[in-house]
Order: C-alpha cells, then sequence, then structure tokens
C-alpha cells in the first residue's frame, strides 16, 4: 500500500532520531549479514588475486581485478567509518518534501566514497612502488589487499554516547522561516 | 514508500505507464544500435564522425532527448527512469566512437599508452633529462602508475585494448558525485536529473578520453561534493567532525596530486572561495591539499617547475595572451570553422542559461551560493596561465558543474513547495504548458545534439585506421635505438612508442622560416635535421593520413604543400622508401658512408 510522507518533517528532529542509532547492516540484522559484508571486500581482493593466475587478457581475469580496484578497498574503509559518518549531520537541501532524500544521499556518497578512495588507494599504492624502484602489479595488488583485510578486521570507529555536534540543519528551512516571529513580537 | 512511488498519473494503468516511459528509451537504443552498425569510418569527411552518422542516430538522440524530458518532466518521478535515460546518453555520447573504430583515437591518448608503456619497462620513475620533454610524466605519474598496475595484472598487451572506452567509463565515474554535489541543495528531481543531462551534453571539451585529467576532474567532483556536504564551518565542540571528514579526504586529494598539474590549482581555488563564504569558513580542507600540493611540487615534480616557473610568472596577468590560440589552432576549412562554431554557441548556450537561471532564482542561488562560487572562479585561471594554449577549455569544463545547474534552473518552473501535507496537498506538479512543457525539451534537444559535432566533429584528424597503426608499428619495431622520426607533426598513432629509445622531431613545431625551407627544398633540408644521427641509428621521415589532415585542418601547411614534400623526397637520391601502405609511407635517409 502506498503511503504518503509525512508532512513537514523537522530535518533537524527527524536526524537526530535516525542517526542515534547505529547505521549499517549490523542494525536489526543478524550479525551474519554484517560479517559478510566485512568479509566481502578482502574476499574480492583475494579473487582478484587468484585470477591473475588465469590466462592473460581473458575476461575471467579482468573482472576481478577491475572490480576490486574500483571498489575494494574503499568499501572496506567506508565501512569502518560509516558509524561515525552516520552520526553527523550533512548539507541539505531546505526543502523537506521528498521522504528518504537524506537516505538516499547518504548511501550515495558512501558509493561515491568507496569508488573514489579505492580508486586513490591504487594510485597511491602503484605511485609509491614506482618512486622507490620496486613496482609490480603483483606487489600493487598484495598491498591493497593487505589494506583492505586491515580495514575489515579493524572494529568500526566507535560512537560517542551523545552527540558530540548538535545536528541542524544548514539553512533555515522555508516551513520554519514562515514559523520565524516578527521582531518585537513577544 | 516516498512520493517517488505515487503514480505519476493516476488514470494510467501501470503497463501503460510503464511503456510510456521505456518506450522512447528502447526505441532511441534500438536506432543508435542500428546506426552503429551502419556506420563506416571510411565515410568521415569534413565534419568527422558528426557527417558519417546516419539519419537514424540523430533520429535515437531526438527521441531519447524527448523521452527523458517526458520522465522528469513529473517532479515525483522515481529516480531510475531518468537514470535509465542518462545512461542511455552517455552511451550514445561516449560509447559510439568505441563501437565504429577499430581503433582508439586521439594521438596523445596513443602518448599516455607509451607513458604507461615506459612506467612498466622502467620499474621506477625517471625525473631526470633522458627522457627529455617527456620526463613531465614521470613526475605527475599517478594516472600511468595505477593504469600500469592494471594492465600488468591483467595481463593485456597494452592500454590501448580498453582505451577506447574510458570516455565512457569516466564519464560513468562523475555521475555519483555530481550527483550528490546537486542533490546538497535541492530535493527537486527535475532540477538535478536536468543538470545532469546538461552537463554531459555540454562537455564536449574532450577532456575524458584516457588522460590523467579525466581521473583528476572524477577525484576533484569527489572532493568537492564532501566538502560542499560535510565542510561546513564546525560549531564549537564540533571538531571531531571536521577532522574525520578530512583525513578522508587525504588520500583523495593525495592522489589529485599526483596525478595532474591543473586540477590541484583549480580545487585549491574552489575550495579557497568556497572558504569566503560564512557557511563554509573552515580551511581544513584547503589547507591538506596545499600541504600535498607544496610537498609534491617541492621533492617529486620539482625539476619540471624548475624550469616552468619562469614561464609561469611571465604569463601571469597576460589574460589576452592566456587567451590567444596557438599556431597550429586554427580551424581550416568549411567543416572545421562550422564545428568550431557549433561547439562555442552550444558553451555559450549554456553558460548564459546559467547567468539567467542564476538571475532568474534568486532563493536557489542565494541557496546554492557555493555552487555559483564554484562556477565563476575557475574563470580567475584565464589571467594564471594559458596552459599550451588550452586554459580557456580547462575552464570551461571546470565551470561546467555549477553552470548546468543554474542552466537547468533557467528551464524549470521554481520548486517553492517546502513540505507535503498528509494528503498529498503541496507536492510538486509535473510541468506543463510551453514556456516550461515543452522549450525545455527543445533546448535539451538542441543541446544533445550540438554535442555531436562538438565533440566528433573533428575525428577526421583524430582517427587512425588500422593501416596507419600497422605502418608506425612497423617503423618503430625496426628501428634500431637512438634512431630519429621525422614527421610533420605529433598526429600519428605510436608517435612516442619507446620513446625512451627513439627520438622526434615534428617539423612545423619549427620557425616559420624552417618550415619554408623545407617547403623550398623538403629533401636536402630534411637530410640535414637527420645528419647528426650516428650510426647504427637511422633517420626515418614518417608522413601519414593522419598528420596532413590535422596539417590541413588546423591552418599549417596544406595537403597539397605536404604532398609535394613527399614527391619531392621519394625522388630524392638522399632517401629510401622503406614502407609504404594506403596511410602513409616511410623514407629512410641513405647512409653516405
Amino acid at each position: 500500500m502506498r503511503t504518503l510522507p509525512t508532512a513537514r518533517r523537522e530535518p533537524g528532529r527527524d536526524a537526530m532520531r535516525k542517526d542515534s542509532r547505529p547505521a549499517g547492516p549490523g542494525r536489526g540484522g543478524p550479525a551474519r549479514v554484517d560479517l559478510s559484508l566485512r568479509l566481502l571486500p578482502p574476499a574480492a581482493g583475494c579473487c582478484a588475486l587468484a585470477a591473475t593466475l588465469l590466462p592473460a587478457a581473458t575476461e575471467l581475469r579482468i573482472a576481478p581485478v577491475a572490480v576490486f580496484l574500483l571498489a575494494g578497498p574503499g568499501a572496506a574503509l567506508v565501512r569502518l567509518c560509516r558509524p561515525v559518518l552516520a552520526r553527523h549531520q550533512a548539507v541539505r537541501p531546505a526543502e523537506s518534501w521528498d521522504g528518504g532524500f537524506e537516505r538516499d544521499s547518504r548511501r550515495l556518497e558512501q558509493l561515491a566514497l568507496a569508488v573514489s578512495l579505492s580508486v586513490s588507494a591504487s594510485v597511491l599504492c602503484a605511485t609509491a612502488l614506482l618512486a622507490v624502484g620496486a613496482f609490480s602489479g603483483l606487489r600493487v595488488l598484495l598491498l591493497l589487499t593487505a589494506l583492505t583485510a586491515a580495514a575489515a578486521c579493524s572494529p568500526k570507529l566507535r560512537v560517542a554516547s551523545k552527540p558530540v555536534d548538535v545536528p541542524k540543519p544548514a539553512e533555515p528551512t522555508a516551513v520554519q522561516k514562515t514559523k520565524k516571529k516578527p521582531k518585537g513580537a513577544p | 514508500m516516498d512520493l517517488a512511488d505515487l503514480p505519476a498519473s493516476p488514470d494510467r494503468s501501470g503497463r501503460y505507464r510503464m511503456l510510456g516511459l521505456g518506450g522512447p528509451l528502447a526505441a532511441a537504443l534500438a536506432l543508435w544500435t542500428y546506426a552503429v552498425v551502419r556506420t563506416d569510418p571510411a565515410d568521415l569527411g569534413d565534419f568527422g564522425l558528426a557527417g558519417a552518422l546516419p539519419l537514424a542516430f540523430w533520429l535515437g538522440l531526438a527521441v531519447l532527448a524527448a523521452g527523458f524530458w517526458l520522465c522528469v518532466r513529473d517532479p515525483l518521478r522515481p529516480h531510475r527512469w531518468p537514470l535509465a535515460y542518462t545512461l542511455g546518453l552517455l552511451l550514445m555520447e561516449r560509447a559510439t566512437q568505441a563501437l565504429v573504430y577499430p581503433t582508439p583515437l586521439y594521438a596523445w591518448a596513443w602518448k599516455h599508452d607509451a607513458v604507461i608503456d615506459h612506467l612498466l619497462t622502467a620499474g621506477a620513475l625517471e625525473r631526470g633529462a633522458a627522457l627529455g620533454d617527456m620526463a613531465v610524466y614521470d613526475q605527475w605519474p599517478g594516472f600511468f602508475a595505477a593504469q600500469a598496475a592494471f594492465v600488468e595484472l591483467t595481463g593485456l598487451e597494452q592500454a590501448t585494448a580498453y582505451m577506447a572506452w574510458w570516455p565512457l567509463l569516466s564519464s560513468l565515474l562523475l555521475l555519483a558525485p555530481l550527483l550528490l554535489i546537486y542533490r546538497t541543495f535541492t530535493q527537486d528531481r527535475r532540477l538535478i536529473w536536468t543538470a545532469v543531462w546538461i552537463f554531459y551534453a555540454a562537455n564536449w571539451v574532450g577532456q575524458d578520453y584516457f588522460s590523467p585529467q579525466s581521473l583528476a576532474l572524477f577525484l576533484c567532483l569527489s572532493v568537492l561534493a564532501v566538502v560542499l556536504r560535510r565542510g561546513v564551518r564546525p560549531p564549537a565542540g564540533g571538531r571531531r567532525r571536521a577532522l574525520l571528514w578530512t583525513a578522508l579526504l587525504v588520500p583523495l586529494t593525495s592522489a589529485l596530486v599526483t596525478a595532474h598539474q591543473l586540477t590541484p590549482v583549480m580545487l585549491a581555488a574552489g575550495l579557497g572561495a568556497l572558504c569566503l563564504t560564512r557557511r563554509y569558513r573552515d580551511w581544513a580542507a584547503p589547507a591538506v591539499l596545499l600541504l600535498v600540493f607544496l610537498a609534491w611540487n617541492l621533492t617529486v615534480s620539482l625539476p619540471f617547475l624548475r624550469e616552468a616557473v619562469p614561464e609561469m610568472v611571465r604569463s601571469f596577468g597576460d589574460v589576452a595572451g592566456n587567451l590567444e590560440a596557438g599556431y597550429g589552432t586554427t580551424p581550416t576549412g568549411t567543416g572545421p570553422v562550422l564545428v568550431s562554431w557549433v561547439s562555442r554557441a552550444l558553451s555559450a548556450s549554456v553558460l548564459l542559461l546559467a547567468a539567467y537561471g542564476a538571475w532568474r532564482r534568486p532563493l536557489l542561488r542565494r541557496r546554492a551560493t557555493g555552487l555559483l562560487l564554484l562556477a565563476t572562479v575557475p574563470l580567475l585561471m584565464l589571467a594564471a596561465n594559458d596552459y599550451g594554449s588550452e586554459m580557456i577549455f580547462r575552464v570551461l569544463l571546470f565551470m561546467l558543474p555549477g553552470a548546468s545547474f543554474f542552466a537547468a534552473a533557467a528551464l524549470l518552473p521554481d520548486a517553492r513547495t517546502p513540505a507535503t501535507a498528509p494528503d498529498g496537498r503541496g507536492r510538486p506538479l509535473p510541468v506543463k504548458g510551453w514556456r516550461f512543457g515543452v522549450l525545455p525539451a527543445v533546448a535539451l534537444l538542441a543541446l544533445t545534439a550540438a554535442f555531436v559535432p562538438s565533440y566528433a566533429g573533428k575525428d577526421q584528424l583524430s582517427y587512425f585506421p588500422e593501416q596507419e597503426v600497422a605502418l608506425v608499428r612497423q617503423l618503430v619495431d625496426g628501428a634500431p635505438d637512438g634512431s630519429l622520426v621525422v614527421a610533420a607533426n605529433r598526429n600519428y598513432p605510436l608517435a612516442y612508442d619507446t620513446y625512451w629509445r627513439i627520438d622526434h622531431y615534428w617539423f612545423l613545431d619549427d620557425g616559420r622560416s624552417h618550415v619554408e625551407a623545407v617547403l623550398n627544398d623538403p629533401a636536402a633540408t630534411l637530410a640535414r635535421d637527420m645528419s647528426a644521427v650516428e650510426p647504427p641509428a637511422r633517420g626515418y621521415l614518417l608522413l601519414t593520413r593522419g598528420q596532413i589532415a590535422y596539417s590541413d585542418g588546423n591552418g599549417m601547411l596544406t595537403a597539397a604543400e605536404l604532398h609535394r614534400i613527399e614527391t619531392s623526397v621519394a625522388a630524392s637520391p638522399l632517401f629510401e622508401r622503406v614502407a609504404q601502405n594506403s596511410a602513409g609511407a616511410v623514407y629512410e635517409l641513405r647512409r653516405t658512408s
């Protein structure tokens, strides 16, 4: 059944309510799912390593390597930081008629971060190995897989028991503006 | 459930609606597939690919743009529809060349493949003078290093195996940060997706090819997306938040700084401008960027900067000089001139629309001040440097994310609705009428159509047939170490192949007097140019159709003049023809002793 979003949702309060709970797949779900998601990036790294044993330039070799380099290390790092990141309020549009908008933006942000962090990690690892004259594709992949495994094994960044900064709308919404009392009013 | 799940037109059945929304996309892709199969790269003329594409392609593009507008005009339409149309646009815009041409486009992309080959061969960075002009790539190696690792891990012979698909991949990478940036300022789906469409339709500058700047733009937009969403001035006691986000930006800015020269400067200018606003007055992100930038430029890239800084200082503030077109960049002939004007008109239209949008929507302008600043601050770079006569194009590229947003705002009605009542009252309604229902569709259609000649109108210069690749490959493989390859210009494939063991000389890059000398007595002058080559190294003259097309289309020597040079060399006893096919010929300087 279709439902309409709550009218005149107060973004600050809504975000407080949502974000005061631990975020991520572990919330309310079985720990097994969380563990699977946690192990997925390093497993993808191991798959990529194994794929390098396959014949050169085959799809089965290219695909795992490309997927891991594009998303693996970043996904592990984002998972590590997710609870703390979800706790902090982002700048949002002044409108609030689209329910779920902020949730979707947060997911999009995590996707963008996962990819950009992965690409950056590949660039930096490869450059560092070239700079010290120890470059090889396999070393880059080993380094990235080790980094991903370390991030996956680390506990998620701890969430403070109470908010460290008060989330507030980036800009007073039009609703709030209309409710603002005129100067001199009691 | 959210508003997205509400039926846009309750009187229609779901299946009918699905057909109405998805039908144009399916039809456009079918027309595009037909057009790709029917396009023959041998038909390239003065208008590049734009002149060779059959009518089906243009019909497909029109159907796609109309279908997109049909979807996006309803502010409650689920995001998956405009997303599907945007992906369709990217396929038609950025994958057509990869499917039509059997070899990768652009001599510069081939050069980047040579740099990767060098890193794989050397296994280390070479910052000395041994590599000449090409040493600069070892001083900003980030992009090439990652590509070298990928090539080695996948067992591909060269990056040319996937280079043709890079424009599609690099454009896809931009989608998430772009959406995130626009979603920071509005919930209006029409505005968000129209801005994305305009960005892709107006991004004709061609920096999406296999290059460091394509990756750098993605990293730059990712940093901006994070800063615009998270980089607000921290409240009292909120420093931890700023620290965390700044820490996450360190890998991104570091990778950016190692990959490209100009993009970090553009990003620094953008972040600095943001810090001028009250909301974003937090210096953490620009400070981190500046530290990484200085650390890199004062160590790894110092050899290049030591030579380049005096010239940079000279050109600083010389706006007219920085805007001047360089030699060999003047479009010549009906096709190139027309294509050049279409691309100018496309960029000018978007910028004018953006200015009108910013003027017409004061509330949006106030809310998205940061984006407006990001759209205008690249203009400052025109005063800084000419960047090899390319600064104007780079400035346009970096203005585009912000300009597209306000250009979309110019086409759409103001969505003033702050919130929706429980009974659905107050929710935004689909746009209707000529002003907002039809006119934006026409504008989007025109911009989308103008993209094709702007982006692919010079493909006659950028495309190298397989015969041309084979000819140069034969030359490079057979040339002894230390040989010299002389050519008219560098517009041919594999121009820099094994550049660490083969030297190059492009005589049209030389002074006008020397070019005149080559024209007056081609064989003797070119033989003199090659006289310093010591055996067993050899001197070669290479003339191919790519060089001739580039020279002719950019106001250098005409095709007739270059053919005259070749005829003279072919008839001279100083040279011997060692290879020839339909794409060109190779002449070797005879040994006199």
